[in-house]
């Protein structure tokens, strides 16, 4: 009986994973939380639609003065995707990232000031 | 760095609807840079084990799940010498998931108050992080940071095992953050 297990032991090896001595990846297509390319961000419209569509209020746009920002928090993510659906520009995605935690909110947050807004 | 704060009892009957113990958030603001203390600590005391208790704060369940996979062969959480308490007493870390409902408040608050400091937060999931879809809502009393010091947020809904990895052993130091 024992020996059934020591063959089946021998045979698969060890599954279990290295992480964190050893870097893991996710496959592609693993939701992991929501990224800008932010060439492509532009943040029209009032509101953009991904902050329309976007569930928990992860996308909201800052405003102060004349300075237009889109906010990112990765911490309110859910990575639903609906915003990656959203965007006409196909500014963002889903990346497949898992290493997300951080010990601050500060470094949950991305925000995206767009190039040439002033001049508009 | 000895294990203090066994005073008993626990703290006087207290209604759901009075403020935090300030007192007791001056002193846990206090015990912040727990994350170096409690991370040289149990390198000297055990060679690195690491003692949880979870605290399940009106999750939907699915960050449980993902929680008890890391026990399972592949992720083998015990391989770090991370265990899930069944007392807070025996706890270093506290982990937390979900939008603290209403009901669960109080009992999350004991559960902070009864464990000795050192101690580390951790929040679990995007609900408590930030509240998630029920940010806002009048029936959470979340997120998480309204009521504790986190010292380490755990994003995704749920956060897959190994995000749960990473944070379990960021909150140790024993990985990098990622820069983002
Ligand atoms: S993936 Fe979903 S939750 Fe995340 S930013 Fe996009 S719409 Fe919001
Ligand atoms: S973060 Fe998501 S998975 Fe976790 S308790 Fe909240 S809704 Fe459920």
């Amino acid at each position: 009986m024992q020996l059934t297990w020591l063959w089946r032991g021998l045979r698969t090896g060890v599954l279990t994973t290295r992480y964190p001595r050893r870097p893991e990846r996710m496959p592609d297509g693993w939701r992991g939380t929501a990224v800008l390319q932010r060439d492509q961000c532009v943040v029209e419209g009032a509101p953009p639609s991904c902050v329309t569509v976007c569930l928990p209020r992860a996308l909201s746009v800052e405003e102060t003065g004349g300075d237009r920002r889109l906010r990112l928090d990765h911490a309110a993510c859910i990575a639903c995707g609906l915003c990656v659906a959203a965007c006409p520009r196909g500014a963002l995605s889903i990346s497949n990232e898992f290493e997300l935690a951080a010990s601050s909110r500060a470094r949950l947050i991305s925000e995206h000031r767009p190039k040439g807004d002033r001049a508009a | 760095m000895s294990r203090t704060g066994f005073q008993l009892p626990l703290l006087p009957g207290r209604s759901p609807s009075e403020p935090p113990d300030t007192q007791d958030r001056t002193r846990a603001l206090e015990a912040k840079g727990a994350s170096e203390q409690v991370g040289a600590r149990v390198r000297r005391l055990f060679g690195g084990s690491f003692h949880l208790r979870h605290v399940d704060a009106g999750s939907c369940n699915a960050c449980e799940s993902e929680l008890k996979a890391l026990a399972n062969p592949y992720y083998d959480l015990h391989r770090l010498g991370i265990f899930i308490e069944p007392s807070p007493r025996h706890a270093d870390g506290l982990i937390v998931t979900g939008p603290i409902t209403l009901p669960m408040r109080e009992p999350l608050l004991r559960t902070y108050e009864a464990m000795p400091e050192p101690r580390l937060v951790i929040a679990v999931g995007t609900c408590a992080c930030t509240g998630g879809i029920f940010a806002g809502s009048e029936l959470v009393a979340g997120p998480l940071e309204r009521l504790l010091p986190v010292d380490v947020y755990i994003p995704g809904c749920p956060p897959s095992p190994l995000t749960l990895l990473h944070g379990l052993l960021l909150a140790l130091g024993r990985v990098e953050e990622a820069r983002r």
